[in-house]
């Protein structure tokens, strides 16, 4: 399987007037087929105009993007819609268009001069609509949508324009938890389904972390790191990248930590649910969690409804975590 | 695969019952607005003696004839013509500024124009005078629309340049607002140095009438609607794709510079030939395109076009005759008529919007 789109040598960056101001580069990744690739960075790293250049809407500084081995640079915008589609951040909710019409003109590249759809047209279309199980938001205008539902819409219209690669910039911005994870699964599921390669960007660490194929990690340096994410994990890359006062990345949960390295250390003995709650209770509460038998002990129950601790001195037994951490803290430990 | 198509169907069949009704109602409506519209006026004739001269082109009255044939007809048209004209080209305005409140006569294009015509009828002179320019025949006429419609074009290339680093609609609309203000204030000062022949000329055309259009002038109008229309029919998908900004227009293959270029060009040819021949006619272009989508329920431009000029054209021959029938002797000036009707169909927008976004 050869790769679908090759990026060589890229530099890119933004005009502010005529001063050239250089945000990355030179980059050199490449993509193939099928493949769900994640983009992430911090803020100001470049993750958009990476995007909006892939995308063939900002011109690069230097080097060249390839599609099917045609470069982009090449191509005639007509040929360019029919190469890769997208999902930007650019707001559609003002526009008085109901679903079907905002799906229907993603087929505007194929349909005839005044716009007329022909029968091919409307099966794309169908397709797409289910794919992203839209069937009973149709007649809806785009206002009445939640930031979810019009991301999906977006999306439809994206897969309507029927292209082997599609690129979205940040689509879970703005969007609550179960819609993030569902937009994620849906793309980690059409990039499996459809054979279609799926650029996104994002910053979801962690929901990027299990679903995407490949991660390019954009750094502040403008260099970027592309990998399998448990490759990027374990070469303690993302530690680098997102090396910041007090946040730390968990090599062990692949997730940020939040607090900062506690002051008083205590052994947790236990396992399954409880203990592991137990253990974001402490840390939380300002506790290293290390194991030393000469530390005071917390012990768990295997059901998980007590929580016995011992010190060399006493021992006393609660029925709650938050019992728990009131005694920890009657203890002064 | 059996169920594949409903939803689809369903979804054209809503709207295909709703246009097929709606389309021969219009019509029938136009056709009755068009005959009332030659019918009243200032001198009364008898209906059946209008409807007699309209088929056989005789009357037992010449002076009759000559009012309906040469007066009331040409009159009629224009406003078919107005209607159509100033309602696409505010449609394709708001489309193209992605803004519900854009318009010829909102965002200064008409003062655009207005600075055409004042250039040529308060330059140089006396040679000069719309009446002579009227005298001068169709090379005349042609000399007035280009003028207005190059004057229309640079405003609305100036309102372009400055949208393109103004995201915020309500700011761009400001702005378009005091772009025409200074339009108008340069004609101001222009009009203080003219001889007061000439302001009263330029006064009178500012009021905006339909019945200063003869015969003649009427096909160079014609002709300049026509090429326009069709220039926006054709420009309809290109329309459809700037609906959701000009990054996804591109996205989907649209040249969006030559695409703007296109639609600038049919725009300001509209909203400048109309305007040389019948003055600023305010509020239809912006309230005709709003009325149009809440009729139709449609963002499709393929449908609102012929949508915005038929509606247009009936809003446009009420207009004519209110004009006729408040004033019973004297005709109210057409400007004013369509204010008092468009500046609500305005406020409706924005309540029901509860703010400028939607459109």
């Amino acid at each position: 399987m050869g790769t679908l789109l090759n990026i060589d040598g890229l530099t890119i960056g933004y005009r502010n007037g005529s001063k050239k101001v250089k945000v990355a580069g030179p980059l050199n990744i490449a993509m193939k087929a099928g493949e769900l690739v994640c983009l992430l960075g911090p803020n100001g790293a470049g993750k958009s105009t990476l995007i909006r250049t892939i995308a063939g809407l900002q011109d690069p500084f230097e080097g060249t993007v390839k599609i099917d081995g045609k470069l982009l640079s090449d191509l005639k915008p007509m040929e360019i819609a029919t190469k890769l589609s997208v999902v930007l951040t650019d707001s559609v909710r003002s526009s008085n268009l109901d679903v079907y019409s905002l799906i229907s003109l993603g087929r505007n590249p194929y349909s005839g001069w005044l716009g007329r759809l022909g029968r091919k047209d409307r099966e794309v279309i169908q397709n797409a609509i289910s794919a992203t199980h839209l069937e009973n938001f149709l007649d809806r205008k785009m206002g009445q949508l939640s930031d979810g539902e019009s991301q999906k819409v977006m999306l439809a219209r994206a897969l309507a324009q029927d292209t082997p690669l599609i690129i979205l910039d940040e689509p879970t911005a703005h969007l609550d938890l179960p819609s993030r994870i569902e937009m994620m699964r849906l793309l980690h599921r059409l990039a499996k389904e459809t054979n279609k390669a799926i650029l996104v960007s994002t910053h979801e660490l962690d929901l990027a972390l299990q679903v995407a194929d490949k991660i390019w990690l954009l750094k502040k340096d403008g260099n970027v790191d592309a990998g399998l994410p448990e490759d990027l994990v374990l070469n303690e890359v993302f530690e680098k990248a997102f090396e910041k006062n007090g946040i730390l990345f968990d090599r062990e949960s692949g997730t940020f930590s939040i607090h900062e390295e506690g002051q008083r250390s205590i052994n947790l003995k236990g396992s399954g649910a409880a203990a592991f709650w137990t253990k974001r209770a402490l840390i939380r509460n300002g506790f290293v969690v290390a194991e030393n038998p000469q530390l005071p002990l917390i012990e768990v129950a295997a059901h998980g409804n007590s929580w016995l601790i011992r010190t060399n001195t006493s021992s006393s037994e609660c029925s709650s975590i938050e019992q728990l951490i009131g005694e920890l803290r009657k203890l002064a430990l | 695969m059996s169920g594949k198509f409903t939803v689809d169907e369903e979804v054209r069949r809503s709207s295909k019952i709703r246009s097929s009704l709606l389309v021969p109602l219009l019509i029938l409506a136009l056709a009755i607005c068009f005959i009332a519209d030659i019918a009243f006026g200032t001198i009364s004739i008898p209906f059946r003696e209008v409807v007699r001269i309209l088929f056989s082109e005789k009357s037992q009255d010449e002076a009759w004839l000559f009012i309906v044939q040469e007066i009331r007809l040409p009159k009629a048209i224009t406003a078919v013509l107005v209607g159509c004209g100033l309602s696409v080209s505010g449609l394709q305005m708001q489309t193209l500024f992605r803004n519900p409140l854009a318009g010829p006569s909102i965002l200064g294009i008409t003062a655009g124009a207005s600075l055409g015509v004042a250039l040529i009828m308060l330059s140089a002179g006396t040679i000069t005078s719309i009446y002579t320019i009227k005298e001068m025949g169709l090379s005349g006429s042609w000399l007035l629309i280009t003028a207005s419609t190059v004057g229309a074009a640079v405003i609305m290339l100036v309102i372009l340049a400055i949208s393109a680093s103004l995201r915020d609609n309500v700011v761009m609309l400001i702005v378009g607002v005091m772009i025409g203000n200074i339009t108008l204030a340069i004609i101001s000062i222009w009009q203080y140095f003219s001889s007061p022949e000439q302001i009263k000329e330029y006064l009178l055309w500012t009021f905006g009438s339909l019945g200063g259009v003869t015969k003649q002038h009427l096909i160079v109008l014609a002709v300049a609607v026509a090429i326009g229309l069709i220039v926006s029919f054709a420009s309809s998908k290109l329309l459809d794709a700037l609906l959701l900004g000009e990054n996804y227009a591109r996205s989907m293959g649209l040249t969006v510079n030559r695409a703007r270029l296109l639609i600038i060009c049919s725009t300001s040819l509209l909203a400048g030939s109309i305007t040389a021949f019948c003055g600023p006619i305010g509020f239809i272009g912006i309230a005709v395109p709003h009325l149009a989508r809440a009729l139709f329920n449609t963002s499709n431009h393929r449908i609102l076009i012929p949508a915005c000029c038929l509606i247009g054209v009936g809003l446009m021959l009420i207009c004519d005759i209110a004009s006729q029938i408040a004033g019973s002797q004297t005709a109210l000036p057409i400007n004013v008529i369509t204010s008092l009707i468009g500046s609500p169909v305005v406020i409706w927008v924005i309540v029901r919007n509860k703010n400028l976004r939607g459109f």
